[in-house]
């Protein structure tokens, strides 16, 4: 009986030993082998969420404005907003990851989701019109005075994840100081939306103007 | 949750059988619920000594506690022979306190490498259980049958394929 435990505790010593003893070598040697096989399942992610990506937007294209996300949710539950924005962004994307990848020396198949998304979130240089690179190439010598912005996301990678709530303060930090410019801005996002904005105090008039004759007609009176 | 009683007695029969195997006294196997356990089973602390109060508890030596980490997997480990759950989640529903005496086992052992030396003891322990699976279903049966079984009962039916 003894011999048995006693074989297990041999036997378990020993492997703890191994274990432990393993080099750095030894264990480098083995992060390496199993990260590159999480690698090479991120690539083919990447190909797989490029080939949702595409369908996915034929699904939203047959979709009512306003609609997509009831949509989203109703044909392919499984799939957040938020992904299915990332994959057909991607796929939208197709052209300007592949001619981002091929500046950056980087081959297709090894691209990664992320690593595509980071491609075509890099953010354009302010004084483009000039002819002047997007960013300055690994290796290259940056010009005074024309450095790229130091900025890892790009706006709409950074807003896609805020709640409602969290967009409008953040807008009302940013535009503090320029009510014009968040004026205009809302005026665009209204007629995006097939709207107009119109101010309280013409609002209250154009209502009491519309409201006015059909409350005499049907005997009431509009108390505010 | 585990509510069968076939899965309590695989359970209890596990620790006795795996117990008797490694050399230690058992006293008794119950499936008789009592507090808040489904099931018992009495097994020496050390190997041929003295008999602990309740279930599998702990021996001052290094190798008893390795026999302690054994005793307590074998019975969540027995168990999935007949229950198709997840091992993570029944030691999360239903085997909890073993898994949490194994874990006092390994780190009297080696407070550092208590997770490894319970990784390596659980397949040596599986592999027992494998080798002791008619024993162990012997003694489950004999518990659905009896509720109780005491030292020399245990003994009797796996006299032969344990000692």
């Amino acid at each position: 009986m003894t011999d048995i435990l006693a074989g297990i505790v041999d036997r378990t010593k020993a492997k703890v030993a191994d274990y432990l003893d393993l080099s750095a070598t030894e264990l480098a040697k083995q992060i390496n082998a199993e990260y590159a096989l999480i690698l090479a399942n991120e690539r083919t992610n990447y190909f797989k969420a490029m080939s949702v990506g595409e369908k996915l937007g034929a699904l939203r294209r047959g979709a009512e404005h306003g609609e997509w996300q009831a949509k989203l949710k109703q044909y392919c539950p499984a799939i957040s907003y938020e992904t299915a924005t990332k994959y057909i962004r991607l796929w939208n994307n197709r052209n300007k990851i592949e001619a981002e990848a091929t500046i950056k020396s980087v081959a297709t198949t090894d691209l990664t989701i992320e690593l595509a998304l980071n491609l075509i979130a890099k953010p354009k240089a302010k004084d483009s019109s000039k002819g002047k690179p997007d960013s300055v190439s690994k290796g290259g010598v940056e010009e005074p005075g024309n450095e790229p912005t130091p900025r890892t996301v790009a706006p709409d990678v950074a807003l896609e994840g805020l709640e409602t709530d969290e967009v409008f303060h953040t807008l009302q930090n940013v535009y503090e100081n320029r009510q014009d410019d968040l004026l205009e801005l809302t005026r665009r996002l209204a007629a995006s939306l097939g709207m107009a904005l119109v101010s309280n105090d013409k609002l209250a008039a154009l209502e009491e103007v519309i409201t006015q004759p059909a409350a005499s007609e049907s005997g009431f009176e509009r108390r505010p | 949750m585990r509510v069968k009683a076939e899965h309590t007695a695989y359970h209890e029969a596990g620790h006795a059988v795996i117990g008797l195997v490694l050399g230690y006294d058992v006293r008794k196997a119950t499936i008789r619920p009592r507090y808040s356990y489904l099931g018992s089973a009495w097994i020496s602390k050390k190997r041929n000594g003295s008999l602990g109060a309740t279930e599998v508890q702990a021996g001052s030596t290094e190798s008893d506690d390795f026999g302690g980490i054994c005793i307590d997997l074998a019975g969540p480990l027995a168990e999935m022979l007949v229950n198709p759950i997840p091992f993570d989640e029944l030691i999360r529903c239903a085997a909890n306190s073993d898994w949490r005496s194994a874990q006092r086992h390994a780190r009297r052992i080696s407070r550092r490498q208590a997770d490894i030396l319970i990784d390596v003891v659980m397949g040596e322990t599986r592999t027992l259980v494998e080798q002791h699976r008619d024993a162990i279903a012997r003694v489950a049966a004999a518990l659905l049958e009896h509720e109780t079984l005491t030292a020399d009962d245990i003994k009797r039916i796996t006299n032969g394929s344990v000692s």
